[in-house]
């Protein structure tokens, strides 16, 4: 997995799958929001799935810290887990092409 | 003709428009007493701008007229209102200006000179007219409020009937698996779509005090809410029997079904009439005893990979039913059993056949009621018409290994991240597997072991996880915990080939007390810990857990693959 950051947008390339990638992740996130951004873009190219323990974080952003979270998803597997976890509305999340 | 004008007239407006003097105060005159409101114009620009203003119920209007005749008045009128009625005075009526009249709907001609009797005759039937349609109207209205009513009550009633389904039906073994006293462990999952709220087919998953498992599964012939009630009153009676009638008295399996066989007869019409079934599970004995009343047949696989049909022993179940035969299966062997009720089998397939023909097939194919139930959906044509659907799996979760690989990571997240790798790298070179599958069981071991970490050797509770979380402290508080841990985690990772495509259990043991029960719910709306299951369901065939101490096992079918024979 490869993560890029421009400002508040972080583009993550490759599959959320290991503990190092969730690592990876979380990371970025607190780095972001350690500089106080209010807003985070989060665009996921091609990744099937994300690790509960960046969900955990994700809500952790959304509903403690109050930061406006849009999320970009290019793979419909990705976007049916977070359907199916009754997500998409609390991370923003749409669909986008590859 | 009296020169009256009906009651109703007094709830109307009356636009008149007239050029004539003379003429307009005759019309006010004779009309103003009759109308609520008369608003006069004395020529077409006049009349159309009053039209704008006060919206008449009925315009009366000359054609002759400086500036904008009649029907030029009444064509822009028709561009803001199609359907106000017209009555049209005129000394002159040629061929044109009488198609133009009948184009723009003008509903009365009045030919002057005109007497007042001609005029209020004219207005009289519009005025009825007008009295009929908005009657209509405002039943009309009325209907459609009382629909909305309806269908809201309707809407709520459904949802009220829904909940009491879920009520009743009762999965005891939902996730979790039941133990033989020679430490083989059994699962039974079960697949039901419903085509209405209230449907025709039902079940009940029962852990008995005793150790056993009382199966109870039921399709009401017909459709409807007649087959929903007498599934719903059946399954009522299945969860009555174990909760009061079995705890407090114990009861060999033939009394359970003889009670029912008389219960049923008193529910039960003259012409109706219910396939279902009772699977008594001991593995105590080894053996399942089982009373099918027209069910399709039952499919049992063994170890070897064979799979074979068991028939029902007995007809459908009627008022009149009053005797049953009981069977009994040894499990000595048995890899897995499947029930299904008619809903699977008569499923139309592309080709014009049902899904019976494939259902032997499919199953031999399928380890796990998920790979199944992907295979059923695939094979499955127009699905308009569909049945409920029922189908219930009970399997064996310890199969002989045909490759096994176990392992004791270190307490770091570092060390489980090394165990997955290696278990993949291993199961890589055992079986060829798609990228795809790949990466689910990377996904998938990562959840696993991670739970087993936090959740298990180093007792973090949901609530002391989502506070860590959100006080920020996750990572520092694991590492912590890590280092002072005495706990211990197993990673063992097998394979079973003798189903046609190759069932990978991922088992993860670990030293904790096990997963507390509100694990297996979902987390609340906001939480941010417990989605870790959630996301191992999504990606896998399903998981169990087990005891003693914390046991996660995941199944999941290797699509594609092809291991040993």
């Amino acid at each position: 997995m490869e993560l890029e950051r421009s400002g508040n947008v972080v583009t993550i390339k490759g599959n959320i799958k290991s503990v190092e990638d969730s690592a990876l992740i979380k990371d970025a996130i607190k780095k972001i929001k350690g500089e106080g951004a209010r807003n985070l873009e989060l665009r996921i190219v091609d990744s099937f799935s994300m690790t509960s323990t960046v969900i955990g974080n994700l809500m952790k952003l959304v509903h403690h810290d109050k930061v406006q979270l849009a999320m970009i998803v290019g793979d419909e597997r990705l976007y049916e887990l977070l359907d199916e976890l009754n997500l998409v509305q609390d991370f923003n999340v749409r669909q986008g092409r590859r | 003709m009296p020169l009256s004008l009906s009651p109703h007239a007094g709830q109307l407006t009356l636009l008149l428009v007239e050029d004539d003097p003379y003429l307009s105060e005759f019309a006010q005159t004779l009309l103003g007493l009759h109308f609520k409101r008369i608003a006069v114009a004395k020529d077409g620009i006049e009349g159309l701008c009053r039209f704008i203003e006060c919206t008449p119920d009925i315009v009366l209007t000359d054609q002759v007229m400086p500036g904008l005749r009649g029907l030029d008045m009444v064509r822009k009128i028709r561009k803001v209102n199609p359907r106000t009625p017209v009555v049209l005075m005129t000394g002159n009526l040629d061929h044109t200006m009488l198609v133009d009249a009948i184009n723009l709907e003008v509903a009365k001609f009045i030919p002057k000179p005109f007497g007042p009797d001609l005029l209020v005759q004219a207005l009289d039937e519009l005025v009825r007219r007008l009295l009929g349609e908005k009657l209509l109207e405002q039943h009309r209205l009325q209907e459609i409020e009382l629909l909305r009513y309806r269908d809201s009550y309707h809407c709520m009633q459904q949802e009220a009937a829904l909940r009491k389904e879920h009520h009743l039906v009762r999965h005891d073994l939902r996730h979790l698996s039941i133990t033989s006293p020679e430490g083989i462990r059994w699962g039974v999952e079960v697949s039901h779509s419903a085509r209405d709220i209230m449907c025709g087919d039902g079940y009940a998953v029962r852990h008995l005090p005793d150790g056993r498992v009382l199966i109870f599964l039921i399709d009401s012939m017909g459709s409807g809410l007649s087959a929903s009630l007498t599934t719903l009153l059946a399954t009522s009676f299945c969860n009555f029997i174990v909760e009061h009638l079995y705890q407090c008295c114990g009861m060999r399996f033939q009394k359970i079904i003889d009670l029912f066989l008389s219960y049923v007869a008193g529910v039960l019409l003259d012409d109706e009439a219910i396939s279902c079934g009772f699977f008594l599970v001991d593995l105590d004995g080894t053996f399942m005893e089982t009373a099918a009343f027209a069910l399709p047949p039952l499919l049992v696989r063994d170890l070897s990979g064979a799979v074979r049909f068991e028939r029902s022993t007995n007809p459908p179940l009627s008022r009149y039913s009053l005797h049953s035969k009981v069977s009994r299966l040894s499990l000595d062997g048995v890899a897995d059993l499947l029930l299904v009720t008619d809903g699977v089998t008569d499923a139309p397939v592309t080709g014009n056949t049902s899904y019976k023909q494939h259902l032997r097939e499919d199953f031999q194919a399928s380890p796990t009621l998920a790979s199944l139930s992907r295979r059923f959906h695939a094979r499955i044509a127009d699905d308009q018409e569909r049945d409920d659907r029922t189908m219930l799996h009970l399997r064996r979760l310890d199969l002989p290994p045909a490759w096994s690989f176990s392992c004791t990571p270190p307490l770091s997240l570092n060390g489980l991240n090394a165990a997955a790798e290696e278990a993949l790298a291993l199961l890589k070179a055992e079986v060829p597997l798609q990228a795809k599958v790949i990466d689910e069981l990377e996904l998938v071991l990562t959840e696993a072991l991670t739970n087993a970490l936090e959740h298990g050797c180093l007792g973090l509770g949901r609530e002391a996880k989502s506070l860590a979380i959100k006080e920020g402290d996750y990572d520092e508080l694991l590492t912590a915990r890590c280092a002072g841990a005495h706990g211990r985690i197993q990673l063992i990772l097998t394979l079973w080939s003798a189903a046609e495509q190759p069932l990978l259990q991922v088992e993860v043991r670990d030293s904790g007390p096990g997963l507390p029960a509100d694990f297996l719910r979902s987390p609340g709306p906001n939480a941010v810990s417990g989605r870790g299951l959630k996301v191992i369901e999504h990606y896998s065939d399903g998981f169990y857990t087990s005891g003693p101490g914390g046991c996660l096992i995941i199944s999941k079918t290797l699509e594609g693959a092809c291991h040993g024979t």
